[in-house]
């Protein structure tokens, strides 16, 4: 065993950089900088877009909870008074957003399928129609992420998911955690030591 | 080998540990158990691995067609915006 915990990050200073990274660009967007909007826009965007693939798990609900993180974002710019808490709201509103998406999933069937398409030639609708092929997200995924370490994660109980993303892989502190989730601070840690656990588990099966 | 007592001990506080958590002397208490433990010393060098694995995929940048996409939104809203006035 390595000597000392060097995986021990240091939270307070990383922490400050990114808010004051973050105050840097409220600041400039909400006067009128559109290269500052333009960067703060694109990271919200891209938030929504990793916590939807790796917390939520459906890479399909993507784009929505993109596009709703894009337009919350820019509409919230403006009056934003303690930029110091915008992370928070940020991955709330994602957070949020993936539920809703979730929410209105519930009674939808699985698959569409088109009338004009899978028509066999006895006039009837043959049940596996699906696109076997993987979707283009999927494939852009698989390249990014190794896919061991999304399968482990996607056997996590979704609040350990949770918090275990947005804390190892987003870089949010335990108590910016416990904001959004809503969880104690002592909860926090006590799904992250238990998420490690089944993670380190899941791997090793794997 | 330390009794297991010890060990559940260990387990408690690998993750206050592995956070740069725990102050000098507990972290020695660790360091000193596991070097009679291997399970322990085991477990505390597979979670590291985990943690770093995960922060590890966590720095790299997401697929340049999604970094794309989000640029051309954005560009989209801000040009829609300003033909708005």
């Amino acid at each position: 065993m390595r000597a000392g915990p060097d995986t021990a990050r240091s939270d307070i200073s990383s922490d400050d950089a990114v808010k004051a990274e973050y105050a840097g660009l409220i600041k400039d967007a909400a006067t009128g900088d559109r290269d500052a909007m333009e960067r703060l826009l694109i990271r919200a965007q891209e938030v929504a877009y990793r916590f939807s693939l790796l917390v939520c798990g459906h890479p399909e609900d993507a784009e929505d909870v993109m596009q709703e993180a894009l337009l919350k974002t820019y509409q919230h710019v403006t009056s934003v008074s303690h930029p110091e808490a915008f992370r928070t709201w940020l991955y709330t509103t994602v957070r949020n957003a993936c539920l809703m998406k979730r929410r209105r999933h519930v009674g939808e069937p699985k698959n569409f399928v088109s009338l004009e398409r899978g028509v066999g030639t006895d006039g009837t609708i043959p049940l596996d129609v699906a696109d076997r092929a993987r979707p283009p997200d999927e494939q852009l995924i698989d390249g990014w992420m190794d896919s061991r370490l999304r399968a482990a994660l996607r056997e996590l109980p979704p609040s350990y998911r949770m918090v275990v993303v947005m804390r190892e892989m987003e870089g949010l502190s335990t108590k910016e955690v416990a904001t959004i989730t809503g969880f104690s601070e002592a909860n926090v840690k006590t799904r992250l030591h238990r998420a490690r656990l089944m993670l380190r588990r899941h791997l090793e099966d794997a | 080998m330390s009794p297991p007592s010890d060990c559940k001990a260990i387990l408690a506080n690998i993750s206050a540990y592995l956070d740069g958590e725990l102050d000098r002397t507990a972290c020695d208490a660790i360091e000193q158990h596991c070097q009679g433990c291997p399970p322990c010393a085991a477990l505390v060098d597979g979670l590291r691995e985990t943690v770093g694995l995960c922060r590890q995929a966590a720095s790299v940048p997401l697929p340049e067609a999604v970094r794309q996409r989000a640029r051309d939104s954005v560009r989209r809203l801000l040009d829609r915006d300003v033909e708005k006035g």
